[in-house]
């Protein structure tokens, strides 16, 4: 009897699947298109009303591979690492219940594990037992987190003219642009490793280039911490990164550092982050005027 | 005809619990009030001790069950007293999606007809109505999430096993109406 296809008119498919749909009354009971058998009845499944499971790995290729419903959420939390086949972040509970406690169900090998999902607001977790560890490290997310942990520093600008007060640079007089504190920091390169439940990621960043906005429209891209400039060199131009002005002015320099953070795994998984940090500093460039008495 | 129907000689007094469960059934008895719990389904002479504390283990699922679907402030892992294995996770699941959903349980679940107990020494398989009519799963909205031609009441054939020194539901498989 209940094998009957229910009529599934008039309801309005929600949205996905609870966890539960794999139930073993499921293979009795076929519930109408967009419910699922929650172990009682046919049901739709109410659409949680935002996700809030932190944002994901910070605008590069490396995004988050975990979703919840169709939602992408960070892999990582403070509740644990996601989880997909629970669809919760899973972390093994602390302290552990005591032996006498139901939720070991007779066991004494394996350990308590908390699974936790906090979605726009509503926190819910629950325990479970497992004999091993069902914690799934995410390659991308140990990556992000190697990421974090680096410190990444603005260039120092060295610039002629030079940025203080009372120094004017010369339209059509070449500018030179350079790096002053170029380090493992500011241009890398910089590598470290972080490994967890077996996973283990490796993570170089370095800088591929400085994108210098010179404040009147133009930019200048070099490679490199450029070449600091010395009065011996005169009028002569940067070798390695400079520009000229065609007007008077005030001009904001900046000075972007392009970062390039890849990442390889143990599993097999990579991929890449990019980034820049950037700062700024002021220059005013004047015209010669020849005067003849 | 389902299987409840199809039971043809079963004592006055379990009858009389079935009924308390099961509304409609062929004997006519008491029915129950709106304040009655969840569990309804009195074992009697029909079964021996053990068998008798094997269908209270279903009472109970039912029991806790409509606690956390009812009362967010009853931990989900109230489940793990009363059953364990991938029942429990199923349920703990589904339970954890509705909570974060915001959905809530109204009404009580209704154990009624135990059709048969088999087994012993800590493994029984318990054939029972379930009743479920009453109950009501609410979206934040107020509306129904349960599906308008699902089946309300179901006849559950439980696995319940005796771990870490309780029996518990581990198994649960809907066969037929009721």
């Amino acid at each position: 009897m209940l094998k009957r296809l229910l009529a599934a008119s008039g309801l309005a498919v929600l949205l996905v699947a609870t966890g539960a749909s794999g139930a073993q009354a499921a293979a009795v009971v076929e519930c109408p298109q967009g419910t699922v058998w929650n172990g009682d009845e046919c049901s739709l499944v109410i659409k949680t009303p935002s996700s809030g499971g932190g944002s994901g790995g910070g605008g590069s290729a490396a995004k988050s591979a975990c979703t919840y419903q169709g939602m992408q959420i960070a892999c990582a939390s403070p509740h644990g690492y996601w989880n997909a086949a629970r669809n919760c972040y899973v972390q093994p509970s602390s302290p552990q219940p005591p032996q006498d406690n139901a939720i070991w169900a007779g066991h004494t090998d394996g350990a308590i594990y908390t699974c936790t999902v906090f979605i726009g607001g509503v926190t819910s977790s629950y325990w479970f037992w497992a004999a091993s560890s069902p914690v799934a490290v995410d390659p991308a997310a140990l990556a992000q987190q190697i990421r974090d942990s680096m410190t990444f520093t603005p260039a120092q600008i060295g610039i002629v003219p030079e940025a203080k007060p009372g120094s004017i640079g010369l339209v059509g007089l070449p500018t030179w642009l350079w790096v002053q504190n170029p380090g493992a920091t500011v241009l890398g390169p910089q590598s470290k490793s972080l490994t967890s439940g077996g996973v283990t990621v490796t993570l170089t960043a370095k800088v591929t280039s400085t994108t210098w906005t010179m404040g009147d429209g133009g930019v200048a891209t070099c490679v490199g911490a450029g070449t600091p400039y010395q009065d011996a060199y005169g009028g002569d131009p940067s070798p390695t990164c400079g520009y000229r002005y065609a007007k008077q002015g005030v001009y904001t320099v900046t000075a972007r550092t392009n970062w390039t953070a890849t990442w390889t795994s143990n599993t097999g998984a990579q991929g890449v982050f990019n980034f820049a940090v950037a700062n700024s500093t002021s220059i005013a460039m004047g015209e010669a005027q020849v005067i003849n008495r | 005809m389902t299987r409840f129907h199809a039971k043809a000689a079963i004592p006055a007094a379990v009858a009389l619990l079935v009924l308390a469960g099961c509304a409609g059934g062929p004997v006519a008895s008491p029915t129950p009030t709106a304040t009655t719990p969840s569990a309804t389904a009195t074992p009697t002479s029909t079964f021996n001790d053990e068998q008798q504390q094997a269908v209270a283990a279903v009472t109970r699922f039912y029991e806790v069950l409509d606690q956390v679907a009812t009362d967010y402030e009853v931990s989900l892992n109230a489940l793990h007293e009363v059953a364990a294995g991938d029942l429990v996770d199923q349920r703990l699941q589904t339970y954890q999606q509705y909570r974060v959903a915001g959905v809530r349980q109204t009404g009580r679940t209704k154990v009624g007809e135990v059709s048969s107990v088999t087994g012993g020494a800590g493994a029984f398989e318990v054939t029972v109505c379930v009743d479920r009519s009453d109950v009501d799963l609410l979206d934040p909205e107020g509306k129904s999430i349960i599906a308008a031609d699902s089946p309300r009441r179901v006849v559950h054939q439980f696995g319940i096993r005796e771990v870490g020194g309780s029996l518990r539901a581990v198994q649960d498989e809907a066969i037929s109406t009721c």
